[in-house]
């Protein structure tokens, strides 16, 4: 099933590579709500992460040609994307509209068990962050990407990664503790 | 009850975009095109990637363009190198023929100074009265 659908996203791509629009639009359904999900998280307004994804499929459809596989696809989108939203949103206050967004349809999203109240105080949390740490925050639990590869999608070195995450935590757990006395600290 | 590690993942599930970003996007990708065609699509109609000939000769083209301009940034640094050891060389000679033009200057006065006093000294001692200039004036009269 795994093979079938690594196939699929290689032929995508072979296709896309070629100069087929169809192939490149199935790229863009399968990767999108990653893409979006990621500018959404950084810079908690949809307006402005939708825009951020226009731009980076744009500069994915121009630099086609240097993507070697899907894997190097994926790692690719992240990459630029994350780049993107940090000047994004250096450029823009961010302004909350996080909670109007649906969730994404697939596997991950069946788990609906949280508390809602609490995971848009989380959202909101990590959103007061710094930039670096919020980005390490959100690659690290939306993603789940390990440390190594947050390093490498940042550019930043992996002991940089470790201690940003450390003191996000550690910010975030300080900061819920006051907010939300039911989860554990 | 959560980590809370769990709840972050929770709390940054996936969102799901507007349902038009594909078309929007592409949209956007055709209306580009009609301004300005995309070299990469113009490219890859030439090059396809999976063609491993294809692949080596591009390496080679890129590895024989790292050497040509490695290349010509040595030569360019070793004839800056030529021109400035040249250029210094020529400095120095310079000066040392500006020395060695006071020096004959300076040996020059000497000799004739000394010349001159030889030439007093034979006069005096064979007896010859010391050439005055009220003496060549009588004598060319």
């Amino acid at each position: 099933m795994k093979v079938a659908a690594l196939e699929g996203a290689e032929d995508a791509l072979d296709r896309s590579l070629q100069g087929d629009p169809a192939a490149f639009g199935d790229l863009v359904r399968e990767h999108q709500s990653m893409v979006f999900s990621l500018a959404l998280h950084f810079l908690r307004d949809g307006a402005l992460a939708e825009e951020v994804a226009q731009e980076v499929f744009l500069d994915l459809y121009q630099n086609l040609a240097s993507i070697e596989s899907p894997a190097h696809l994926r790692f690719w989108l992240r990459k630029v994307t994350c780049h993107r939203s940090i000047d994004y949103g250096r450029r823009q206050r961010p302004h909350v509209s996080l909670d109007d967004v649906p969730e994404a349809i697939g596997p991950r999203a069946k788990d609906t068990s949280s508390d809602p109240l609490l995971a848009k105080t989380l959202r909101a949390l990590v959103a007061s962050l710094p930039r670096k740490a919020r980005m390490v925050v959100v690659l690290r639990f939306q993603e789940e990407l390990e440390y190594h590869e947050i390093a490498e999608v940042m550019e930043i070195p992996i002991n940089s990664v470790k201690s940003c995450m450390q003191r996000s935590l550690t910010v975030l757990r300080q900061k819920l503790s006051r907010c939300a006395g039911d989860v554990r600290i | 009850m959560k980590s809370l590690e769990d709840e972050l993942r929770q709390a940054l599930r996936r969102k799901e975009p507007p349902p038009d970003l594909a078309e929007r996007v592409l949209a956007r990708i055709g209306q580009r095109d009609q301004i300005n065609p995309p070299a990469t699509s113009r490219a890859m109609s030439r090059v396809p990637k999976t063609d491993p000939w294809s692949r080596l000769r591009s390496w080679f083209w890129r590895a024989g363009i790292r050497w040509a301009l490695a290349t010509a940034a040595c030569c360019v640094l070793i004839a800056a190198i030529v021109v400035e050891r040249q250029r210094a060389e020529r400095a120095r000679a310079e000066v040392a023929r500006e020395q060695l033009e006071v020096a004959l200057q300076l040996a020059s006065g000497k000799l004739n100074r000394a010349f001159r006093e030889v030439r007093r000294v034979e006069r005096v001692e064979s007896g010859a009265p010391a050439k005055t200039k009220a003496n060549r004036r009588s004598e060319r009269l």
